[in-house]
């Protein structure tokens, strides 16, 4: 069990795994058992995966920009 | 005698001089949904019942005077909204038995309206989220192109766009997170209008990504897209995403400035496209319209997208890539696609929806220098539509700019042909900005007749075998 401090308050969550890299570590989480042709492509989008992280630094952004999500607390009603 | 290929002010005036009644005008769509339509794999399911009730009670509508912009006209919309008590599908052999018991907002709005919902129409299965590589991702088979049946009707709005071009209903739905309006349209011949993000309500419509899916018509002019986009068009307080800026299309004061990107003609040897593309450019010019070249700030928008699909879709659908029906998809390479989404990291998501915001801040500057961009919306017809895009998906182009990105609406229509099949061009514009889309592309249309080109099919060479 890890806590994550969220202001005083401390909020139990599930343990993490660590990221999975492998094809077969997230396909440890499906209830479908993928076919050796599904198993290749699967290892070659977790490639695109990785490329796509890599890549994603060459365009540096400004410290601290925000996300273009907005949330929108509701208004209490009573 | 009913001319399936009317517009819609055409069909309504139709419907008003009381030529043809609703019920009758459905029925005739229904029969070419039935042939024409299934032949090339167009649709999802008919609406037969539904459609004869709701062509009745238009009938009687129109009896009574009544009168909207689509009431009694047929229609069609992509299998990823939801219409009451019929199936579902998202286009998706893994959801064959899902049904919702309520109309997706758009449905329930052009019901009001007095439109005639006829059919639901075929799609690439979950809008293609999985990153797919062969026409026939789809529960319904490869959707055939509607001037050449050897060919791909693009996706993932293929049924709305086949269908529309085909004459099989008077205009329909489709849906876009990236490219899924403007594709089809391109390769049918059809003109389809890619509203700005939060213009059309998606409430029941399938989600593949919540920042960026947008619903929108496709239709055999531009008329007809501001007819249905003034339809559908709108806030809605079950969809979060929608604005409540009015929608005027009327059209701006004075002619807008086209900005044309720097095109690579030469480099995809498309020959056929660059000669459609610099006539219209030479249309426009003479039409008096400025054209200015303008070029997009290098920022890898494309990445972006990616990611955001990949976590957004992957996100959307997580039960169903967790369930035992995930291996049901009909495109291998989309069951580990969307696999893999689900792997994508938190922080790379999230640098995309931070790029996307530096984004909005650097492209705004385009806008002063153009009021829209005219493109083509890729350098070559559609593909065949019995191999891979791995094989055939060369030199093809297309707008790898912010639009999609930012929420930019785009109007996709015919400007030309290769070897017979049509040629799409865009116009893109600001948000909320559809009615320069409009005014500009109705320029275009008043011009030329590439959009009434009818596809050579009938129903005899089709029952002669397309399959």
């Amino acid at each position: 069990m890890r806590l994550i401090g969220v202001g005083a308050v401390g909020v139990a969550v599930a343990p993490l795994r660590s990221q999975e890299t492998s094809g077969s570590g997230v396909e440890s989480q499906l209830a479908a058992k993928l076919d050796e042709r599904a198993k290749q492509l699967l290892q070659a989008a977790l490639r695109a995966n990785e490329n796509s992280s890599r890549n994603r630094l060459r365009h540096k952004l400004t410290e601290n920009s925000e996300p273009c999500t907005v949330f929108h607390p509701s208004v209490p009603t009573t | 005698m009913i001319d399936p290929f009317a517009s819609i002010a055409e069909l309504r005036a139709g419907l008003t001089a009381k030529r043809f009644s609703s019920v009758e005008l459905t029925s005739e769509y229904l029969n070419r949904l039935q042939t024409i339509g299934r032949k090339h794999r167009a649709v999802a399911e008919i609406m037969r019942e539904r459609a004869l009730r709701e062509a009745a009670a238009a009938d009687r509508r129109i009896a009574n005077g009544e009168a909207t912009p689509v009431l009694g006209v047929p229609y069609g919309a992509k299998d990823l909204l939801a219409a009451k008590g019929a199936p579902t599908r998202w286009g998706s052999p893994g959801h064959k038995d899902q049904v919702f018991e309520y109309d997706a907002t758009v449905i329930e709005t052009l019901s009001k309206a007095g439109a005639v919902l006829a059919a639901k129409l075929s799609m690439i299965e979950l809008a293609g989220g999985g990153n797919y590589d062969v026409p026939w991702a789809s529960a319904d088979g490869a959707c055939l192109a509607a001037h050449d049946p050897t060919r791909w009707a693009g996706g993932s709005s293929s049924g709305s766009g086949a269908a529309a071009a085909l004459g099989c209903v008077g205009f329909t739905l489709g849906s876009e997170t990236s490219g899924s309006i403007t594709c089809p349209s391109a390769f049918n011949g059809a003109t389809g209008l890619r509203p700005t993000y939060g213009r059309v309500s998606r409430y029941g419509a399938m989600a593949l990504c919540w920042t960026l899916d947008k619903v929108g018509p496709i239709c055999r002019s531009v008329s007809d897209c501001a007819t249905v986009l003034s339809v559908i068009s709108g806030a809605d307080s079950r969809d979060a995403s929608t604005s409540s800026l009015p929608l005027n299309l009327e059209g701006p004061k004075g002619k807008p400035r086209i900005g044309l990107l720097k095109e690579d003609f030469a480099g995809a040897n498309a020959i056929a496209c660059q000669k459609a593309y610099t006539d219209a450019v030479d249309l426009f010019k003479r039409d008096g319209y400025r054209v200015v070249d303008v070029a997009y700030p290098d920022i890898p928008y494309g990445l972006a997208v990616g990611l955001i699909v990949d976590a957004e879709g992957s996100s959307a659908h997580e039960n169903f890539i967790r369930s035992e029906r995930l291996t049901q998809l009909a495109d291998v390479n989309q069951v580990a696609g969307f696999v893999a989404g689900l792997e994508v990291k938190a922080v790379d998501y999230l640098w995309a929806m931070r790029l996307r915001t530096e984004a909005a801040e650097k492209c705004a500057a385009i806008w002063d220098q153009c009021d829209c961009i005219f493109t083509p919306v890729f350098y070559h017809r559609a593909p065949p539509a019995d191999r891979p895009f791995s094989e055939t998906w060369q030199d093809m182009g297309g707008d790898g700019g912010p639009a999609n990105l930012l929420g930019w609406p785009s109007i996709a229509f015919p400007i030309g042909f290769e070897e017979g099949s049509p040629l799409g061009g865009q116009v893109v514009a600001p948000a909320f900005r559809e009615d320069v889309c409009v005014s500009v592309a109705r320029t275009f249309q008043e011009a030329t007749n590439h959009h009434k080109a009818r596809p050579r099919t009938s129903r005899d060479s089709l029952q002669n075998g397309v399959d």
